[in-house]
């Protein structure tokens, strides 16, 4: 997009007035009122028009308007002429005051196109770039102060391009929005955290109380509504124990009414009875009838003849003394005599019994000295074969006689066959020095010949060994021959041995000896054995007869002597005695039950004597009371028969009229002191009430209740009407108490939907907070890593030739778009550190950067700046404006300046159609 | 004869939707409503007043609301007063019913059985009542009048044909049909349970008497009911309600702060009374700082309550987020990301896409919308 001319119809103080502005760089030089803020404020509101919103509009708004609306005019109105890249020509037309004729209008085509670029209710041709009119200013103007910041403040040359990539500029950072949404979350809703005061945990914690309330109020409810169950059953448990007392009072009521009309009919029965007089006193012989009691009792009580004893006490008395003493000693053998006795008994026994079990021997004993070895070596002897001689070594000894004979011939031989063979060797010696040679060498040989036959002869001889062998077959011979003498030898030996021995020279007597021999041993070992152990007995049963003897002495008893017999009979002694003793002291130990027998033989008598007195005296008194009865009788049998007579008739007198003052005694007490009439009444009475209380109660119910039954009942069943009653009472009053502590569950229930509601709400805002910073982040971190290389393109491309080569190579952070540059391998350095030239460059190549990016795919992108290098030297101005310059190349670059250093430099650089300088006059008030 | 017939009154109920002031407020109405078809039944000299059922809430019920049952329908003899315990009320150990020792002319009907109460003109009344708070079976099953003369049901059920129709959440307590009744010897049945009012050829179902919560239609309240010698019947509905709801629709399209929208609110809710729900439509400004309690808080002083929830609403795009999604910065990349993001709802994108936006500008202070 280019920017052809902008026409201010009414704008601050111009009217219809036009500034021309060329494709490329654009300087406008003018003092302070010369109206370069007016025609800045002019290009952009001609390009972006103001929005339309009902309402005051923003300050901002409000501020643009003041500072550049016509004073005293109701026309606002400003117009563009651009250039698209598309090659549109475009007449942008803006009614600030009304907005209502805004238009972009394509002059070519003759056709509105404000549809296109329509924002906010007007058109705004920084829609063609991309932008809003908001991000335009943002963008594509750079102001002095934004300069100026950048150099002074380190941190804001990063801000910025933070800004950028995040709103283009127009509003906050990714970060501040990141940031913003953090407090948001921390303040408005907070963290869950048990100890955090925000809303969240506030909403968590009302949440949990109104459901622990909930829960108290259901809690409370509950144990109301068991409460009144409660009551219910007590009240059930009242009536019904009411009910219960009521009945059993009726009963009551019932058995009392009954018993006062029996009471009336008693009454009445025993008055007529009576005749209504009270009998007279019981009759006045009562003291003649007590004594005739007296007597008779004491004649029905007088005690029977007894009989004797068997024995007189005088008997018994003879006897005892007859009694012979208490005997000294043992009545009977003491348990250490008896003991010793036992142990000599058993001695003699096994003594006894050894002697019989004395081996004997069924044999004979053999005679003679010799011993088992010596018989068993004649038993061998005899019993063993005769060796005989071979057959064969007779013939090998004959043969090898034969060998001999030939070696001694061959030896014959030999040796003549040598003496020839020399004899003829010499005879051929000679012959050869005689006669001739060969026959003296045919002779020599013959000679040689003979001699080696007989060599051959000998040697043949030799290895046969005949003479050897001869030898050692006649030493064969010589020793079986041997053998056999002595084998014969020995048996004449042993033959001659069992004659001495009295044995005939035979196997079988032999072993019977052998034999006779062993079982000789044997009975000697077990006679030899059975005498070792008859020593012992007799050792055990001597040391037995002493124990016994020690024993009889110790019990004063000395045997005649201290061998077996004399202990034995000492012992048979002391038996006897003891026995002896024993009757005796049986005799004795009678006195103690004589004594008994002869005092209960005294007493026996004395009761007697007792008896007969009573008796006596018994019989006399009878016969005295029937003669004061008047009755005679002679003897005492009919005086007590009369006298029972004489009573029985009078008791029947007596209880007569017993019962008729007792009938009185009732008949008093029955009445208590009222009539008859009045006990009726009382009756009548208590029927009335019975019938009341009954009527009250179930019939059938009341007639299961038993007579008397339902008086004794009636104080439990009171107590327990009582008790139920006070019990009811007492859950009742208990029941008004907590009536005014149960908790309301509607309201409870209320407040927890509500908590619920509030802590929803929170947590809804917490997850769209959160959704929104992640989006956010994400968003940061793709464009930033889209901008990054941009940035650093544009940087490695300019950064060169705007620092005169010194840094070459620039690295942005994508995270934080933080720049670094580098001098040749140097260290990275952060840009806002760098000198403020350079940072002023670096600051607008970058400015340029953000818009190519930020307008990327849209039209180029003018530049306004506005007094950018007020604050700079000549030397930076200048490397401002040549970079300016080159960027134009690219872009249009529109300056607004006051300096005359900037106008100095236009008018030597600018030249030619694509570059223009203005220089404004001072405006005149409008 | 001439019976009053009412159902579901619901005391101690509570109001979920409502402040707490308002909640105590509605169910001090709830017993005024009581009062008044007391006074309804006492005015038009009916022969009994009937309720089937969910007279209040077992699970709520206050302490005085037991003296408060007592007083009322003991103030009304000798009219009598026959009550059918329904699932919420039903009759058991530390229920109202067995807890209060009831005026003669009450009778609370006790079993699951339909038993007959005998009335004056050959008309027989068979009630019959919950005893716990679910799984009441069928009333009507093996059920048959034994005797002549004009039959009339009285309990807490539900007709099959209208479970359907009914809100949701109902169950089938005490589930019947409606061609029962007259099998069963019935000339009508006089009901509870449904809450939704049902004129039905042998049924009736009152409805409510007083409102429980916003949007409850149909003619709501004590049914006159006036018997025929050939047990037929004409029904007379009578609006008892102490409280009314209303709920109104206010598009806050256009209003540019809290006052405006508080002023469409006020003029919507001028000629109103009782309770209202105001449903919030249409495009809400982005920049508009609404808060629903404070608008609930600024309610006229004429309302009873005001109650405000969100309906369509949209928060109007003055951000320009087709153009922003254009932009080659962070809050383009942004609204790019939530435009196209699959997992958002819509109502969580735009919520989200507002919050960002607001946190990228700077003049915007408020981040919470809504």
């Amino acid at each position: 997009m280019r920017i052809q001319s902008v026409t201010a119809h009414a704008f601050g103080p111009f009217r219809d007035e036009t500034l021309e502005l060329a494709d490329g760089m654009t300087v406008i030089v003018g003092d302070n009122e010369a109206g370069k803020s007016s025609w800045h404020a002019a290009i952009f509101a001609a390009l972006c028009g103001m929005r339309r919103r009902r309402g005051a509009g923003t300050s901002a708004e409000r501020e643009f308007a003041e500072r550049h609306k016509p004073w005293g005019h109701d026309h606002w109105l400003v117009s563009a002429q651009i250039q698209l890249d598309d090659g549109r020509l475009v007449e942008m037309r803006q009614d600030l005051a009304n907005r209502v004729e805004c238009s972009a209008m394509d002059r070519t085509m003759g056709r509105d196109i404000s549809a296109e670029i329509m924002h906010d209710g007007t058109p705004d041709a920084a829609r063609w770039l991309g932008l809003d009119r908001s991000s335009f200013m943002a963008t594509a103007c750079i102001k002095q102060g934004q300069v100026l910041r950048v150099v002074d403040d380190a941190q804001e040359l990063q801000n910025h391009l933070q800004r950028a990539a995040a709103t283009a500029g127009s509003a906050s950072t990714a970060a501040k929005a990141i940031e913003r949404l953090d407090a948001f979350v921390r303040e408005r809703i907070g963290t869950d955290r048990i100890n955090s005061t925000k809303p969240l945990r506030s909403a968590l914690d009302a949440v949990r109380r109104a459901e622990e309330e909930l829960d108290a109020a259901r809690a409370s409810h509950k144990l109301y509504v068991d409460r009144v169950s409660r009551i219910d059953e007590l009240r059930r448990a009242a009536a019904d124990a009411g009910d219960e007392l009521k009945l059993h009072e009726a009963a009551a009521a019932r058995d009392d009414a009954q018993e006062k009309q029996r009471r009336v009919e008693r009454a009445r029965k025993l008055h007529e009875s009576l005749g209504g007089v009270e009998p007279p006193a019981i009759s006045d012989d009562d003291d003649l009838a007590n004594r005739v009691s007296e007597a008779l009792a004491q004649w029905h009580s007088r005690p029977a003849p007894t009989s004797r004893p068997q024995r007189s006490s005088q008997q018994i008395r003879e006897e005892l003394e007859s009694l012979p003493p208490e005997p000294d000693g043992d009545t009977e053998p003491h348990d250490s005599v008896t003991q010793a006795a036992e142990e000599f008994q058993q001695s003699v026994t096994r003594l006894e019994s050894h002697a019989k079990s004395q081996p004997t021997a069924d044999f004979e004993e053999p005679q003679g000295a010799a011993t088992d070895e010596e018989i068993y070596g004649l038993l061998q002897t005899l019993t063993t074969a005769l060796p005989v001689v071979p057959q064969n070594l007779f013939d090998q000894v004959a043969a090898a006689e034969i060998a001999v004979q030939r070696e001694q011939q061959r030896e014959g031989l030999s040796t003549l066959l040598i003496t020839a063979g020399a004899t003829v060797f010499v005879i051929g010696v000679v012959l050869v020095f005689t006669i001739g040679t060969v026959p003296g060498i045919i002779s020599a040989l013959a000679g040689v010949a003979l001699a080696l036959g007989g060599f051959s002869q000998r040697d043949r001889g030799r290895t046969s060994n005949a003479g050897k062998q001869l030898a050692e077959v006649q030493a064969a011979l010589h020793t079986a021959q041997q053998r056999v003498t002595d084998a014969q030898q020995r048996r004449s030996e042993a033959e001659a041995r069992c004659a001495q021995l009295g044995i005939p020279a035979d196997p079988a007597a032999l072993r019977a000896a052998l034999d006779a021999a062993a079982r000789a041993r044997e009975h000697r070992g077990h006679l030899e054995t059975w005498k070792q152990r008859q020593a012992e007995l007799e050792v055990g049963l001597t040391r037995a007869a002493a124990g016994l003897a020690n024993a009889l002495m110790a019990r004063g008893h000395s045997p005649c002597g201290r061998d077996r017999d004399s202990v034995a009979a000492s012992f048979d002694e002391y038996r006897r005695v003891c026995r002896a003793r024993f009757e005796q002291a049986a005799q004795a130990a009678r006195r103690g039950d004589l004594n008994r027998e002869l005092k209960m033989a005294e007493e026996a008598e004395e009761r007697a004597a007792a008896d007969d007195r009573r008796r006596l005296h018994a019989e006399e008194r009878v016969i005295a009371m029937a003669d004061e009865c008047g009755i005679s009788s002679p003897n005492p049998d009919a005086a007590a028969e009369a006298l029972k007579e004489w009573t029985q008739q009078r008791t029947a007198r007596v209880e007569e009229l017993s019962k008729r003052q007792k009938d009185w005694v009732t008949l008093q007490e029955l009445l208590a002191g009222k009539s008859l009439d009045e006990l009726k009444a009382d009756s009548d009475a208590a029927w009335a009430h019975a019938c009341e209380l009954a009527a009250g109660v179930d019939q059938e119910l009341l007639a299961c209740v038993e007579n008397s039954i339902g008086a004794d009942k009636l104080p439990a069943l009171r107590e327990a009407s009582s008790n139920a009653e006070r019990e009811l009472a007492a859950a009742s009053g208990e029941l008004q108490q907590f009536e005014t502590q149960v908790g309301n569950v509607a309201e409870a229930e209320e407040a927890l939907e509500l908590a619920k509601a509030e802590l929803k709400r929170l947590q809804d805002l917490k997850d769209i907070a959160e959704r929104t910073r992640k989006f956010l982040e994400d968003a940061q971190d793709r464009v930033h890593r889209d901008i990054t290389p941009r940035l650093v393109e544009t940087l490695k491309q300019w950064l060169p030739r705007v620092t005169g080569g010194r840094y070459t190579d620039a690295v942005v952070d994508p995270a934080t778009l933080r720049v670094r540059v580098r001098a040749g391998s140097g260290p990275l350095r952060d840009a806002q550190l760098l000198s403020h030239g350079t940072a002023e460059q670096i600051y607008l190549l970058l400015r340029v950067a953000l818009v190519d990016h930020v307008t990327n795919g849209h039209d180029t992108c003018p530049l306004l700046l506005d007094d950018v290098t007020v604050h700079t030297d000549k030397a930076r101005t200048h490397a401002i404006l040549e970079l300016l310059l080159e960027i134009a190349e690219l872009r249009q670059v529109i300056l607004f300046t006051q300096e005359q250093e900037v106008a100095d430099w236009a008018r030597n650089r600018l030249g030619g159609p694509h570059h223009r300088l203005h220089e404004l006059q001072q405006v005149a008030p409008v | 004869m001439r019976l009053l017939h009412f159902a579901d009154l619901h005391l101690d109920t509570p109001f979920k939707w409502a402040k707490p002031q308002h909640a105590h407020q509605r169910r001090r109405a709830l017993r005024t409503t009581l009062e008044t078809i007391c006074r309804l039944a006492e005015e038009r000299q009916v022969d009994a007043l009937t309720c089937g059922g969910d007279l209040y809430e077992h699970d709520r019920f206050t302490p005085d609301t037991a003296k408060f049952l007592r007083d009322t329908f003991g103030a009304l003899a000798p009219l009598r007063v026959l009550l059918a315990p329904g699932n919420h009320d039903w009759f058991g150990p530390g229920s109202i019913y067995q807890q209060v020792e009831w005026t003669d002319n009450v009778h609370v009907f006790n079993t699951t059985q339909l038993t007959a109460l005998p009335f004056t003109e050959g008309v027989t009344i068979w009630g019959a009542a919950h005893c716990a708070p679910a799984n009441t079976p069928n009333f009507l099953d093996d059920f048959q009048v034994d005797r002549g003369g004009i039959h009339i049901g009285l309990f807490h059920g539900s007709e099959q044909g209208n479970l359907a129709l009914q809100h949701s959440g109902k169950e089938p307590h005490a589930p019947f049909y409606a061609d029962q009744i007259r099998r069963s010897g019935l000339h009508h049945a006089l009901l509870g349970h449904f809450h939704k009012p049902v004129d039905g050829e042998f049924h009736t179902y009152p409805g409510n008497p007083d409102p429980l919560s916003f949007g409850e239609d149909g003619s709501r309240g004590a049914v006159v009911v006036e018997i025929s010698d050939d047990g037929s019947i004409t029904r007379e509905r009578v609006r008892v309600a102490t409280t009314t709801v209303n709920d109104v629709r206010v598009d806050v399209t256009g209003a540019t702060n809290h006052t405006a929208v508080l002023h469409r609110i006020f003029e919507a809710t001028a000629e109103l009374h009782g309770a209202v729900r105001v449903t919030l439509e249409g495009m809400l400004e982005p920049d508009l700082d609404l808060r629903l309690p404070d608008l609930e808080a600024s309610a006229p002083d004429h309302l009873d309550a005001l109650s405000i929830q969100e309906g369509r609403l949209s928060i109007a795009e003055s951000y320009d987020l087709e153009h922003l999604a254009q932009e080659h910065s962070v809050r383009g990349q942004f609204v790019r990301d939530v435009m196209n993001s699959e997992s958002l709802t819509e109502e969580q994108r735009q919520r989200v896409l507002i919050t960002g936006l607001r946190a990228l500008d700077a003049n915007v202070n408020e981040l919470e919308i809504l």
